[in-house]
This record gives C-alpha cells, structure tokens and sequence, in this order.
C-alpha cells in the first residue's frame, strides 16, 4: 500500500525484501498476505488512533495538497485524510513484525 | 534451366549501370565473341562510351571519329556537359547525404544484397524487442545513437536489440513479466483476485515444483505457506486487455513488483 498526497507522490524504488520503504512525497508498506486475510488500516491523527505494538515508521510526509490517501497497486484509494499542514509527520505501527493484520497510521 | 536469383538479377543491373562500368570488361575480350558481331555487341557500347585516349575538342567534349561513334552516336551517354558552366546555376539538389531513401556504407557505392538483408532483419527484431518492453513500460527509448553507413545501421540495431533484451531481463527479475524461473502456468479468468481453491491447489503444486517465478525460492513467505498466485501480465500493465496467466511467486517479490508497478505506472 502507499501513503501520499492526493495529487499523487514519486514512489521509492522497490527493494527486494524491505516491507517499508518512503520517499519524502510517498511511503510505501506491507500488508497481511491477501491470501491469508484482510488488513485493517486506520489512519487518523495521533491523538485519533490507537498505536499499535510496534512502531515501523515515523517521518515526514510532503502533503501539499493538505489531504492524505492510501492506495494500492490495483486500487486507486482505500482510505483519505484531511491533514492540516503542508508537511505532515507519519508514524506508522504494525500488529506484527513479519504479517500484520493490522496497521495503525498516525497523521499530524 | 533454373530460375536466376532476383538479388544476383540487381546487383548485375546496378553493377553495368555505373558510371565506370567499363572497368569491368576485359580488353581482350573480342576474342570471345564471334567475328563480325564485334561493334554489336554489349561490351563494344562500353568501349564507346570512355576511352583514355578519346578524342576531344576544345571543349573537352568526345569528338567523332567515325563509325558513329561519338556525341552524335544516340547510343553513348557523354559524360561531358555540353554547355559551359555559369555563375548561380544550380546544377545539383542541395540534399544531405543519406537523407530520404536509400542507404550507403559510407564510401558512396550502393550496399550489397547481404548487407541490406541484414539490415532489414536486424531492424525488425529491434522494433519487435522495443515493442515488447513498451508493453510494460511504454516510456522506455534505447539509447540514442548517429550511424552513417550501413554496417553502423547494422550495429546500431543489434545494440538496441540487446539493449531491449536486457529490460525486459531486468523487468522480469522485479516481476513484470514471467521470471527467469517461470514454469507452468494456469489461465487466469480474469483480473480479479477471487482465486477458487483448486487454483490456488495447483499454483501451490507448481511453486513446490519450480517455486517463485521470479526469484525461485521455495519458501513463500506467507503464514500458511500458500504461495501468492500472480498475474502476469500484472493487471495494471495489461492496457491491452491480453490474456493473463498465473503463476506462483514468493511474498517478497510480490511486494518488490507492487513497487515496481507502481512507478511504471505513475
């Protein structure tokens, strides 16, 4: 799944083996294994969410357009945030270090 | 008796054409003709039209001998201009060379039948390699290059070729396209991942055979073990609605080709 601006952000170049991996303009991370389960994102500011036991990410994010989304390879938006600056920092956690159903993203 | 091949045809047509034709005969070669046809013959028409000790006059042009031989002689193309030059005439096309239609080797004389068929081949398997990346990643150019003769033609399209080659290597080894490990395959109904159990019964079958199509490992990497049954072409790069199969592949290189995809398509 990738993270980034409505209008779109530069992908990282993929690495064999990484599950997280970001661009300042796109953060890009792993699921659950689809044929193994769902995922549940939830993404909202941090004191919307609930962090998850691990924390996987944290950084900076260029949001120029103030709204974030989160999209996958073959699904153009599953879920969209509203942020309030123009660089928004993103902490993300996972349920699990190696497949994680679930997975908390914070936005500020 | 057997037909005459077309390309030997050519080539003797443009070979007696030349403006020098006449080096290619013989001096001796009345004796091989029958006696009395000599000035009939093709070979005498070459004699005619250049001899190092032509007679000129002041003008530089052929002066007649006799036997009709000469300007006035309909059957000899003169090489001399019979009007003098003047001052802002154009008397040539102002045309680069090797512009338009035609090629060279450079040293001004006509290729030969091999070098074009080799050219006309080579440059169809660049195209159909540069096709076939395009499939998947339409942006991609070969590197630009200049060449001038044929034989740099010649190369130039066999680069573009291995060059094509090497992309669609290196796209498969980051999943977009069967992978250097690719073995059988099932068809896919459709884009859609609602695979049955019996699809993802015999994808687990082929993976447990030849394992990840693309990196060849024999462990997934998932909870149960289950490979990740894969789309190939994968469903964002199919703008031509082609048929898809499916293949097993590992969880890591289904998320490299997530990655990948995703910047092939922005």
């Amino acid at each position: 799944m990738f993270i980034e601006d409505v209008n779109g952000g530069t992908p990282p170049d993929p690495v064999w083996g990484a599950k997280i991996l970001s661009t300042p303009s796109c953060i890009s991370f792993a699921c659950f294994p689809e044929q193994d389960g769902p995922t549940e994102i939830t993404i909202g500011s941090s004191n919307e969410v609930e962090p998850g036991p691990l924390l996987v990410f944290e950084g900076d994010l260029e949001t120029p357009s103030r709204k974030v989304i989160i999209s996958g390879v073959e699904i153009e938006r599953v879920l969209s945030v509203d942020v309030a600056h123009q660089t928004t920092k993103v902490r993300i956690w996972y349920s699990h270090p190696k497949w994680p159903d679930k997975v908390t993203i914070s936005v500020d | 008796m057997p037909p005459i091949n077309a390309a030997y045809l050519e080539h003797q047509l443009k070979r007696w054409m030349r403006p020098d034709a006449h080096h290619f005969v013989r001096p001796d070669w009345r004796k091989f003709v029958r006696p009395g046809f000599e000035d009939d013959h093709p070979f005498a028409l070459y004699e005619r039209k250049y001899r190092s000790d032509q007679l000129r006059d002041d003008h530089g042009r052929w002066a007649d001998e006799g036997g009709g031989s000469g300007i006035n002689d309909s059957r000899v193309i003169s090489d001399a201009n019979p009007d003098p030059i003047q001052a802002g005439q154009q008397y040539a096309q102002n045309r680069p060379r090797n512009s338009g239609a035609g090629i060279g080797n450079g040293q001004g004389a006509e290729p030969t039948p091999g070098q074009a068929a080799r050219l006309v081949a080579v440059e169809a398997q660049a195209r159909d390699a540069v096709a076939r990346v395009r499939e998947f990643d339409p942006q991609w150019q070969p590197t630009p290059s200049i060449s001038e003769s044929v034989e740099g033609r010649i190369a130039t399209a066999q680069a573009e070729a291995r060059e094509a080659q090497a992309r669609l290597s290196e796209l498969a080894r980051a999943g977009i396209g069967p992978g250097p490990f690719a073995g059988e395959s099932i068809p896919a109904r459709g884009p859609e991942r609602d695979f049955t159990s019996a699809e993802r019964r015999e994808i687990n079958r082929i993976g447990s055979q030849t394992g990840c199509h693309t990196c060849g490992t024999k462990d997934p990497g998932t909870l149960y073990d289950d490979y990740v049954i894969d789309h190939q072409i994968p469903t964002r790069l199919n703008l031509r609605d082609a048929e898809q199969r499916l293949y097993p592949q590992c969880l890591l290189c289904s998320l490299r080709q997530g990655g990948t995809v995703r910047q092939l398509t922005r």
